[in-house]
């Protein structure tokens, strides 16, 4: 990440967090996902200091032809030997946003949907990455892949995402295996995958194919987005339920069926949980009332986690080399 | 008052209410379906709860119920338009008698197919919907209307008898040749419907219609209609008969106008209707009543369009021709005559010097190159009385004698003409006149001119015309003064002299040139409007003799073939005998197309009748046209129906009078009020037991 390890911020919850169903009624996803970001920084506390952009890693004796900035006078001075320093590779953060665009995403008790929530969440992920000059791309899915944008840092692909994310729905079921392993396919580089869907489909593959796409090196966040009446079923009258993905109707007393709802909604979450936890997953359950500043604040305590776990496995393998 | 059954203005309403008293109750039964419905993201964690049964699926309060049914009842009752019949039901025989004129078209064209076939079965369906109290009357036309079954109070008085009137009537009439004279048909008929209703019956008529039934073709002469002002109180139903198949081509002569058309020519037209598939036509001689196995010709003519096709013509003076490639053949030989040439006799007394520059010299030019015929001119000695020539043209002094049978001649409608070149005509003159005339030398300076022309004169008719009316061109170096008493001046010269006369002598005008057109006397010869003025002068006492006909059409069979015991052998070998002096214009036998002999004193002759072009004009008429036409079309109802718009007119009025449908509504609205009441007092009283059973 292009944010360096002194520079990094604190990570702690703002007061200040916007209510989503204020945030919604902002039209504009670009601005939605700015107005989001630009609150979340405002919450960070940053650090005085300033330092290196990049890691030491080793030195190398010098060769005809490397960069003369990259000697160590001092060394020089020293040892009378030229040496070039060497720093860790960083790389910008290469990021897959994984959406899923399926019918049971339309879905909604609130005054917007899921697919509102999540499409804003992808949108404020692609934009705080973006302005982090980090290369972020999208994959939408249902039953079928949708739109695909690779992962660049150029100007003008922001955009794309956002022409990306606000097509309109058009899937029927939920896939959860082909998009995941199209991923893993696609991207051959290290890279963060952040797959956004209400995983309200069959979770019996769904644990292999996350194993595949962890064996492929990439990092995993999951944002499972639900809404508050399909965690808590707090309907109240007798209704015909219409299913959005396979178009079933069935009458419902939920004063009856609340219990075997929950109890079976509790064991689908269990098997999601344990595949996430078997494969090092960091799984996050969005309500859609919540701000979706928790769900940046997720984000980003990973990757802190995940970065200083990185940076310590690195300082580990250099002095191993014996080069100090 | 004496009260029937309840009876309905409009059943649909009240059965249809009727239908609803039974929803509060099905409401009740099917209320088990929940009322809203819900889209969910997922149903896999859920199983079907139908809700169970409540109380509220049983009939709570039966006294409610009963009330909301007898709303529903009375608002039935209202829009149903409830009322009581109070007389007995109408009867067929109470029906107000009509007049009907069954019109049917007995014209050429309805011999085609099956068409009278379907007239007669037309004619059959109009009588069984009739009313017994209806009067009824069969006509048929074709050139003319014919009066089959008359409105005559000798009428049987049974429906039985009128219809076995009608159609047995109808057994003995079949189409004849006549063209399709549909107007004077319709007029005709509408006229004696009007008779009829005038007449001291006419209380007991309700309505007057025509039944017209026709093939409707285009060929229908439909014309006086646009001058005849409809009868208001007279429908025409129109019945349409049609043939699956239209193609139809016909044959027609083409006549020169004045001119004989070369002697081993003849051109005919081959036309085709509008729509027809067959373009390719067979023309075949007839003679002797057989048709030839040579082909004459053949015509290709596409849909709509004609053809003239030139034949070479047989040496006899009569001939058939027959059409072959169409679907029907009523029109298919064609008949055609011809004229002996007899040459056109002009008797010229004057000066006959022919040569250059000279009055005869111009005038036979003139007419020669006028009307292409076979001129003779005649001198004094050739004129008498048994052989008269076609005109007389006076240029000189003539004997007196000589001058009254010229007199006698100008008296029968001869054409006489008196060109003043000579003051020694004085004489001759007022001996036609019978009164005095005085010639003189004009005096002009120069020349003169023609000032004042009559153009609505037949002389100059043909020149009316702004660009060509300029005579001013033409002058006269010299003209006389000719003064008669009585003469209508034609034109005169711009000094007031008279330049042409003309003066009426009984059917016929004896015409006075008081200049000569040769250029001695002036430029008129030279100038194109010469021949102009001498073709108006000399064509009306010339008419080539016609010896082709159409049927129907009046022909003057006196100048035909003289005023003479006259004697016809119809084409079917039949002889009648016409006496001379009668003179009539149609003769009833003559009624179907081919030749017939005329034989009297005077000779014999060949004449050619054939079918009215119009009746081959069988593609279909717009009926449209009649309705434009002013004809209130409309349609004839039968009895049964008759009886069912009668009992629908008296049941409307009935239920207007009685007026029910209010007492219902306030009903109504009375039950409803009474139902909101006790609604509301047995939901007050339930909400106070469920209160009375939480407290305890």
């Amino acid at each position: 990440m292009a944010v360096a390890a002194r520079n990094k911020p604190r990570l702690g919850r703002s007061s200040s967090r916007i209510d989503p169903d204020s945030l919604m009624r902002i039209k504009n996803l670009q601005l939605r996902s700015k107005v989001v970001v630009e609150g979340f920084y405002n919450g960070l506390h940053r650090s005085p200091f300033h330092g290196f952009s990049s890691q030491f890693s080793e030195y190398r004796e010098y060769v005809s032809g490397d960069d003369l900035r990259y000697v160590d006078w001092k060394l020089y001075a020293r040892s009378d030997r030229y040496y070039i320093k060497r720093f860790e590779d960083e790389t910008n953060l290469r990021c897959y946003v994984l959406l899923d665009r399926s019918k049971s995403m339309e879905f909604g008790s609130l005054s917007y949907s899921k697919s509102d929530y999540a499409v804003t969440l992808a949108a404020t992920l692609a934009y705080f990455l973006n302005k982090q000059r980090d290369a972020v791309g999208l994959l939408t899915f249902h039953d079928q892949l949708g739109e695909y944008i690779p992962a660049r840092y150029r100007p003008g692909h922001f955009h794309r995402l956002l022409v990306a994310l606000e097509t309109p729905l058009s899937g029927k079921k939920t896939d959860l295996i082909s998009p995941i392993r199209q991923i893993a396919e696609i991207t051959r580089r290290r890279s963060l995958v952040v797959l956004i869907s209400d995983l309200l489909s069959d979770p019996g593959e769904l644990e292999k194919s996350l194993g595949s796409l962890r064996s492929c090196g990439h990092d995993v966040i999951v944002f499972q987005v639900l809404d508050p009446a399909e965690v808590n079923f707090d309907f109240q009258e007798p209704s015909l339920f219409f299913d959005l993905e396979s178009g079933k109707k069935l009458y419902i007393d939920p004063k009856t069926a609340k219990k075997r709802y929950l109890e079976r909604l509790q064991a689908h979450e269990s098997i999601i949980k344990q595949a996430c936890e078997n494969h090092g997953i960091d799984r996050f359950q969005l309500m859609t009332d919540r701000p979706l500043e928790d769900a940046m604040f997720d984000f980003l305590q990973v990757r802190e986690f995940s970065k200083s776990s990185s940076v310590h496995r690195q300082n580990v393998r250099a002095r191993g080399k014996g080069v100090s | 008052m004496f009260w029937f059954l309840p009876s309905f203005l409009t059943p649909t309403f009240f059965f249809l209410g009727l239908a609803a008293i039974s929803l509060p109750v099905l409401f009740h039964f099917f209320r088990r379906t929940p009322k809203g419905s819900l889209y969910f993201s997922t149903l896999m964690f859920l199983q079907s709860s139908p809700p169970r049964l409540t109380r509220r699926s049983r009939v709570d309060n039966w006294l409610l119920l009963i009330l909301r049914g007898i709303i529903l009842l009375l608002i039935a009752l209202g829009f149903g338009r409830i009322f009581f019949r109070q007389t007995d039901f109408l009867n067929i025989s109470n029906l107000p008698a009509r007049q009907v004129a069954i019109l049917v078209d007995t014209s050429a064209s309805m011999k085609r197919g099956n068409l009278w076939d379907q007239a007669q079965s037309e004619v059959k369906t109009v009588v069984d919907s009739l009313g017994p109290n209806d009067k009824v009357a069969l006509f048929t036309f074709d050139n003319e209307l014919k009066t089959i079954v008359g409105f005559s109070r000798d009428q049987p008085v049974q429906l039985s008898g009128k219809k076995d009137l009608i159609l047995s009537s109808l057994a003995g009439v079949s189409p004849v040749w006549g063209p399709t004279q549909l107007a004077t048909a319709l007029i005709n008929v509408s006229e004696q419907l009007e008779g009829v209703s005038d007449n001291d019956f006419s209380d007991e008529i309700a309505e007057s219609q025509i039944v017209l039934i026709s093939d409707f073709q285009t060929g229908s002469k439909r014309r006086a209609l646009q001058s005849f002002e409809w009868p208001k109180n007279i429908s025409v139903e129109l019945r349409t008969l049609r043939l699956p198949s239209s193609n139809n081509a016909t044959l027609s002569l083409i006549q020169n106008q004045g001119q004989a058309s070369p002697a081993d020519q003849l051109r005919v037209k081959v036309s085709n209707i509008e729509g027809a598939t067959s373009t390719q036509f067979d023309l075949k001689w007839i003679a002797k009543g057989e048709i030839s196995q040579q082909l004459a010709a053949t015509a290709v003519v596409p849909a709509g369009q004609s053809r003239i096709v030139t034949l070479a013509r047989p040496d006899a003076k009569f001939a058939g021709i027959r059409l072959a490639g169409d679907d029907f053949e009523f029109d298919n030989s064609f008949f055609v005559a011809y004229p002996d040439p007899i040459p056109e006799r002009i008797l010229f007394l004057g000066e006959r010097d022919d040569t250059r520059n000279q009055l005869l010299f111009y005038l036979k030019k003139a007419c020669s190159s006028l009307i292409g015929k076979r001129m003779v001119f005649l001198d004094e000695r050739s004129f008498s009385a048994d052989l008269l020539p076609t005109a007389v043209f006076v240029v000189g002094p003539v004997e007196v004698d000589q001058m009254r049978l010229i007199r006698e001649f100008a008296d029968n409608g001869g054409l006489v003409c008196f060109v003043v070149t000579d003051l020694k005509m004085e004489a001759a003159l007022e001996e036609f006149f019978q009164q005095e005339v005085s010639l003189s030398e004009a005096e002009t300076e120069d020349f003169a001119l023609l000032g004042d022309i009559d153009f609505g004169n037949r002389l100059f008719e043909k020149f009316a015309d702004p660009n060509y009316s300029n005579f001013a061109s033409i002058r006269f170096w010299k003209h006389r003064q000719v003064i008669i008493p009585g003469i209508k001046p034609i034109a005169r010269f711009d000094n007031g002299d008279l330049a042409v006369g003309g003066f009426p002598t009984g059917p016929g005008i004896a015409y006075v040139f008081a200049a000569g057109w040769h250029p001695a006397d002036s430029q008129f010869a030279l100038s194109t409007k010469f021949v102009g003025v001498m073709m108006s002068l000399i064509l009306k006492s010339i008419s080539p003799e016609n010896l082709n006909y159409e049927l129907g059409q009046p022909i003057d069979y006196a100048r035909l073939m003289g005023d003479q015991d006259l004697e016809i052998t119809l084409p079917n070998g039949k002889e009648i005998q016409l006496s001379g002096g009668k003179n009539p214009e149609l003769i009833p036998e003559i009624d179907e197309p081919g030749l017939y002999r005329f034989e009297s004193a005077n000779g014999s002759k060949m004449v050619a009748f054939n079918l009215p072009a119009s009746e081959s004009q069988t593609d279909p008429l717009d009926t449209a046209l009649l309705t434009q036409s002013g004809i209130a079309l409309g349609t004839m109802d039968s009895a049964t129906e008759k009886v069912e718009i009668e009992r629908q007119r008296r049941d409307r009025e009935l239920e207007s009078r009685q007026k029910l449908w209010r007492w219902m509504l306030i009903l109504a609205l009375a039950a409803l009020f009474l139902e909101t009441v006790l609604s509301g007092y047995f939901t007050q009283k339930q909400s106070q037991v469920d209160l009375a059973k939480q407290e305890t």
